[in-house]
């Protein structure tokens, strides 16, 4: 790991980010999206590409305000418009196009093919249908399930997700439901039809360590057992060593980093992810050590710096940094980073 | 240094009435949010307040305040008892007692310049005297924090997160409190911000000596700041320990569950560690609390007794104190079986 | 062994603080005229109309010297024309003088009475509302009983016990608006008061009247100065109700109200444009004062202020929020 500089291929502007061999599930392509307020523009998505595998865990992890959300509801066509828009990028699934689909083609995959879990449990159940009546909408919408079998069914939804004594549970509505139980809920509406990649945006961040850890067990274990694929986005680095196969380290809407978990938290190769991972306070720490912060101040999207956004905040900075943007290259193998600078143990 | 603590509390509890019924107002109940809390805290520590959500610490550091009323049990400062003042008796305690809050955009006053923000304590007690001396004083306080002098006539709305928060730290040191009541100030920031946050809050305490009460609900960044960690459970505490002792040697189930559920930023790490899957469920209401022992109901350990009987909080070795039925000397032998079984 | 990966540099940087934003310009004023030009050209209509009706106000005996009550019995009720710009009434008065004249009593009459009424709904509803408890539901069970009375019912007692004229005008109809408007405060000061900076504000020893004023009071002006616009226009249109039943301010003072009732109806198919003219200037008055409102309420919605605040609202991790109503409803 230390020769690793040797073979690696960066550092040459012009070859763009390789694709991946295996043609993956999700295939993200140059995907941009701005926010326009006024005369500014805000690049929330700016221009970043990626691959979701099948079955594979692929972690998006960045700052708040960095794009992480905006990215997921982007794939979905779920911006609010305006002021937000989708200006260049292609989102292929499965071989299709998402973003050149019709509403009602689209409307046919969200929820079928790509579920998604957000950040607030709280406010993305409808608090006036009962839990039976939310479960039930997808599979009527979608998989056309006879009304007969639709009980039986959610049934099973509720023991898969381990809501305790799921018959009485059918029928309560929202509110009775504490936030651990309604995001479990979530997870059962976004597994009812068995879709081939789960979005999960924070899907933990309201809760309770405790209560996220089974959560995230549990989302583990049925995404495995479905052999779907997911997006696990989240701010919290901790949450991702355990859960994903592949990082995404994003920052003022571009992906710096990418590789496999291994990879990020061995060998990070970018200042921006190395600096997370020490700013970490961590409970396995030998003893009660100083934390070792970022400087600075996270950037503002609507007035980025030139150069590599990171360059105000970025110890290992050189003037290259001040004037020119990184493109997102390999460093080695798939484990790619958007940096000028050879940053080495 | 003398021996008598900063900060006593002894046995506090905050109950609040439930509404009622129309019909029948008195049949509301009540949430026991702190049902018995005592502890101290000596000049220039640190003691970290740790639990889940509702489990009572911020209505605990609310208490010490004296913002919220309450129910039974003493506190005292430097051996006064302040449980009782009222109105304007209340003021030199005001002074001598200050807090920094979790969420940074609800905390200022979004319609007043920094320099009045910071500057208010030093107003409302009359620490200084002149136009000069005060914008002198917030000048100072605003370096100490690290924020930008020629910034001090911005509104709020034009700072991050964290440096609202340097701003909120340095209204609460602009009135040199004895003791600074921290609920939750770093968990609303990012990670890369948060541990700005936590090595100034170190520093400061350093250079002026000051005695914090950290309420928090992640173990990891009390572990950063904390001589002593308190953990709560339901309104009670279940142990108390010298940080190191807490993280080497957690003794309650629930202090255990706790940590085991915190995840390890460490992918090789993570994939020897087992997660407790004893641990489900929720945290119960404080509405009704469970007979017993609170966590019994959650516990993988939970005996007969547990559920019957509310384990006393005793120290098992110095320093270190534990509520568990495990370590009830009455059950010294069958503990010991336990304990070996939890190894 | 990956802690160990951070180069000294890391730490031992100073903290940089880039400039956080340009400034909208330093001038306040500037920027915010600027702004509802740009954003609400209604409403930069609507607040020229208003600056129009208060210079004609202040600056009546400038416009218009003869005196309001100059009679001219030779010219009765002859129509607009060079010399009578907006014709004359039945004893030969200047309409045109009459009418600016009536804009410096409708200025008079809608600031004092506005002004009064936003005095008592502050007075009323900051008390109320940051006290609570049997304060406000005495105080709101009084507003509650006041309300209960039909405006109308309510001048005309007044009127038929105090008697007709200006400063009774202004007191009804300030003493009216400000209970009604109270409400509106109130509800304002409730949501204020839940701010944990106002809780900040209590724990560290301030007095209730500085609460009261440095925090509480400011952060309910916008409510206030949009609840002053849109009684400005009302009570414009209530002085003229009153002087149109009689019962506001006397003749001969030039009241717009008062001339559309008693020589406008009186004279309406000889000489329509005594009913005409004081009927477009209150119109206009009254859609001037609306729009500016609108447009104010609207730029005073801190959503819609400095542009560049938006990233710092995402960035707030809405990390924890209240779950903790919601542990009780758990049942294992
Ligand atoms: N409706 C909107 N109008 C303007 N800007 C917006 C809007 N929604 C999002 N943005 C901007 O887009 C950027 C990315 O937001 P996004 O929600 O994706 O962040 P995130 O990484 O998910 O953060 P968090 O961790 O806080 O959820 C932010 O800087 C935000 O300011
Ligand atoms: N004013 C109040 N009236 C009624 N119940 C209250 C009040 N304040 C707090 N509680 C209840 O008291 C319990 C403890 O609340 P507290 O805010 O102390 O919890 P906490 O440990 O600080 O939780 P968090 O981590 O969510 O901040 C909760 O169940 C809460 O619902
Ligand atoms: S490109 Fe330069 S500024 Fe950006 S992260 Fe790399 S070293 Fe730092
Ligand atoms: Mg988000
Ligand atoms: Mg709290």
């Amino acid at each position: 790991m230390k020769d690793a500089v040797a073979n690696q291929p960066a550092n040459t502007p012009g070859e763009t980010m390789q694709k991946d061999p295996v043609g993956g599930l999700l295939q993200v392509e140059h995907l941009r999206t701005v926010f326009r307020q006024g005369r500014r523009e805000v690049k929330a998505v700016d221009g970043i590409s990626f691959s979701v595998n099948p079955g594979e865990t692929l972690a998006i992890v960045g700052e708040s305000g960095s794009g992480k959300s905006m990215t997921a509801m982007s794939l979905l066509r779920l911006i609010p418009s305006p002021p937000g828009e989708i200006i260049d990028g292609d989102v292929f699934f499965g071989g299709r196009n998402l973003l050149d689909m019709s509403e009602d083609e689209l409307r046919d995959v969200r929820g079928n093919e790509i579920a998604m879990i957000f950040q607030e449990p709280m406010t993305s159940l409808n608090p006036v249908l009962t839990v039976r009546q939310q479960l039930a909408e997808p599979m009527r919408v979608h998989r056309k399930v006879k009304e007969e079998d639709i009980e039986a069914r959610c049934l099973d939804l509720l023991r898969q997700v381990r809501i305790p004594d799921p018959e009485t549970r059918l029928d309560a509505y929202p509110h009775q439901f504490s936030g651990g139980m309604r995001q479990r809920v979530m997870i059962a509406m976004a597994l009812a039809c068995e879709p081939r990649l789960l979005i999960a945006d924070e899907p933990t961040t309201a809760l309770d360590v405790t209560v996220q850890a089974q959560i995230l067990e549990l989302l583990k274990d049925l995404t495995r057992q479905h052999g779907s694929s997911m997006i696990l986005i989240t701010h919290d680095l901790g949450v991702v060593a355990r859960y994903a196969d592949r990082i995404n380290v994003m920052y003022a809407g571009r992906i710096v980093e990418s590789g496999t978990a291994r990879e990020i938290f061995e060998q990070p190769r970018h200042p921006y992810t190395l600096g997370l991972i020490n700013s970490m306070p961590r409970l396995d720490a030998s003893e009660k050590a100083r934390l070792l912060p970022i400087e600075g101040q996270p950037p503002d999207l609507g007035n980025l710096p030139t150069g590599c956004a990171f360059h105000p905040r970025c110890p290992f900075a050189v003037d290259q940094c001040r004037q020119q943007d990184p493109p997102l290259e390999p460093y080695q193998g798939h484990h790619l980073k958007a940096c000028w600078v050879n940053v080495d143990d | 240094m003398t021996d008598t603590p900063l900060l006593e509390v002894r046995n506090l509890k905050v109950h609040f009435k439930l509404p009622g019924s129309l019909l029948r107002p008195r049949s509301g109940g009540s949430v026991k949010a702190v049902d018995g809390v005592s502890f101290h805290l000596k000049r220039g520590e640190t003691l970290g307040l740790v639990g889940e959500s509702g489990c009572g610490k911020s209505t605990t550091g609310m208490a010490v305040l004296r913002m919220t009323p309450v129910t039974d049990g003493e506190i005292h400062i430097d051996g006064e008892d302040i449980t009782h003042l009222k109105g304007r008796a209340l003021r030199p305690l005001r002074r001598r007692m200050q807090m920094i809050y979790q969420d940074p955009f609800g905390a200022l006053d979004p319609r007043m310049r920094v320099l009045d923000i910071i500057g208010e304590p030093l107003k409302v007690h009359k620490l200084v005297t002149g136009r000069k001396a005060y914008r002198q004083e917030v000048l100072r306080l605003m370096e100490l924090v690290g924020l930008l002098p020629d910034m001090c006539e911005r509104y709020p709305h034009e700072f991050s997160g964290g440096q609202r928060q340097r701003i909120g730290i340095a209204r609460a040191l602009a009135a040199q409190p004895d003791v600074i009541i921290c609920d939750e100030p770093v968990s609303a920031l990012d990670v890369s911000i948060q541990a700005q946050i936590i090595n100034l809050l170190k520093d400061l305490q350093e250079e002026l000596g000051l005695t914090y009460l950290f309420v928090a609900h992640d173990l990891a960044v009390v572990r950063h700041i904390c001589d002593r960690v308190m953990v709560m459970y339901l309104g009670h505490v279940v142990e108390v320990a010298d940080s190191e002792a807490l993280y080497t040697n957690p003794q309650h189930p629930y202090t255990q569950a706790l940590m085991s559920a915190i995840p390890i930023p460490d992918p090789r790490a993570e994939s020897r560690r087992e997660v407790d899957p004893s641990i489900e469920g929720e945290v119960p209401s404080p509405v009704n609390p469970p007979s017993g022992c609170p966590f019994h109901p959650r516990c993988k350990h939970a005996t007969e007794v547990c559920s019957r009987v509310a384990p006393t909080l005793r120290e098992t070795t110095d320093g270190h104190a534990v509520s568990c039925h495990l370590y009830e000397p009455e059950t010294e032998a069958e503990s010991l079986v336990r304990v070996a079984s939890i190894a | 062994m990956t802690t160990e990966t951070a180069p000294a540099a890391l730490t031992t940087r100073p903290p940089t603080t880039p400039p956080l934003r340009e400034r909208l310009g330093d001038n306040k004023v500037l920027g915010f005229i600027g702004r509802l030009i740009v954003q609400r050209p209604m409403g930069a209509f609507g607040a020229a109309i208003c600056i129009v009706l208060l210079l004609t106000g202040v600056f009546a005996d400038v416009i218009a010297p003869e005196g309001y009550n100059a009679i001219n019995p030779i010219d009765r009720l002859k129509p607009p024309s060079a010399e009578y710009w907006l014709g004359t009434d039945q004893l030969g008065r200047d309409l045109f003088t009459r009418i600016v004249h009536g804009a410096q009593l409708s200025v008079i009459v809608a600031f004092a009475a506005t002004s009064l009424s936003i005095v008592i709904s502050a007075v009323i509803g900051i008390t109320s509302g940051y006290f609570g408890g049997r304060f406000d539901m005495a105080s709101q069970r009084v507003v509650d009983g006041w309300m209960c009375f039909p405006d109308l019912i309510i001048l005309i007692v007044a009127v038929s016990v105090l008697g007709p004229g200006t400063w009774q005008v202004i007191l009804i109809l300030g003493l009216l608006f400000g209970i009604s408007g109270s409400r509106i405060v109130r509800s304002s000061v409730l949501s204020v008061k839940q701010n944990i900076y106002i809780h900040a504000a209590q724990s560290m020893g301030a007095s209730t009247l500085r609460i009261l004023v440095m925090h509480i009071l400011p952060n309910v002006m916008a409510p206030i100065i949009v609840l002053f616009t849109t009684r400005l226009a009302a009570v414009i249109l209530a002085e003229s109700g009153l002087s149109f039943l009689g019962l506001g301010i006397p003749p001969p003072a030039p009241s717009w109200g008062g001339m559309l009732s008693l020589d406008g109806r009186s004279y309406m198919f000889q000489a329509p444009w005594l009913a005409i003219v004081p009927g477009v200037a209150l119109t206009v008055a009254v859609f001037g004062i609306n729009m500016f409102g609108d447009a104010l309420r609207d730029m005073l919605d801190p959503r819609m202020k400095g542009v560049g605040s938006g990233r710092y609202v995402a960035a707030v991790r809405r990390d924890r929020p209240s779950s903790r109503q919601s542990t009780g409803g758990t049942a294992q």
